[in-house]
C-alpha cells in the first residue's frame, strides 16, 4: 500500500491541495458582526 | 440551514474533485498499468536469480488490477510454501515479500476476493483530502480570537 503510494505521490498531493482549496471555500469565515456593523456605517 | 446545506454540497464537490483527480491518473493517465508492470519486471528479475526447477511465469491480476501476483510453473507445495529462500517461507512468502504485492497465489488455485487497486487508490486520495481538509480548516475555518485572552 505504501508502495502505491508513493507511486502515485503527485496525485496525492494534489487530492491534499484540492483538500485544503475546499476548507477555503467551505469553511470561509465571516467578518464579525461588530467588525460589519461599524464597515456599514462608514459608507455614505 | 441553508447555510449548512451549501457547505456539505461544498465538501461533496471537493470530495469528487479529489476522487477525479485519482482516478485520472491511475487509469487514463496509466498509473496504475504502470505500477502493475513494475512488480512483474521486478519479481522476474528476482526470480531469475533464484535457481529453479522450471520457468515461473509470473502475472499481477489485471480483471480486475490488483496487487495479486499469480504464478504458474511446475513447481511443488514444498518450494512455494515451505522450503526457506533468502529467509521467506516458499516462493510464495519471497514474492510476497517484495513492496507492492498485496498477496500471491497460483495459476490452478481458484480466485479469492481481491481488492481491486482502483479501490485503493480512490481511498488513498479521499484520505489525502481529507488531510488538506483538516489542514485547511486550522488554517482557513477556526473561528476568530475576539480578545486578547
Amino acid at each position: 500500500m505504501l508502495s502505491l503510494a508513493w507511486d502515485n505521490i503527485v496525485t496525492l498531493a494534489a487530492a491534499l491541495l484540492i483538500g485544503a482549496v475546499t476548507a477555503r471555500w467551505a469553511f470561509a469565515r465571516r467578518a464579525p458582526a461588530a467588525e460589519r456593523d461599524t464597515e456599514d456605517e462608514a459608507r455614505p | 440551514m441553508n447555510r449548512i446545506m451549501s457547505r456539505w454540497i461544498k465538501l461533496l464537490i471537493g470530495l469528487a474533485a479529489a476522487l477525479l483527480a485519482g482516478w485520472l491518473s491511475f487509469g487514463p493517465l496509466g498509473r496504475g498499468e504502470a505500477f502493475a508492470a513494475r512488480i512483474e519486471a521486478e519479481i522476474r528479475q528476482m526470480l531469475s536469480t533464484i535457481e529453479l526447477p522450471g520457468p515461473i511465469g509470473v502475472q499481477v491480476a489485471r480483471a480486475p488490477l490488483a496487487r495479486v501476483v499469480i504464478l504458474s510453473g511446475r513447481l511443488g507445495q514444498y518450494q512455494r510454501e515451505e522450503i526457506n529462500i533468502r529467509g521467506e517461507t516458499g516462493l510464495n512468502g519471497l514474492v510476497a515479500s517484495r513492496p507492492g504485492v498485496g498477496g500471491v497465489r497460483w495459476a490452478n488455485e481458484p480466485a479469492g476476493r481481491v481488492v481491486p487497486m482502483l479501490a485503493e487508490m480512490l481511498g488513498l486520495a479521499a484520505l489525502a483530502w481529507a488531510i488538506g481538509l483538516g489542514l485547511g480548516w486550522l488554517l482557513f475555518g477556526r473561528p476568530r480570537r475576539e480578545g486578547y485572552l
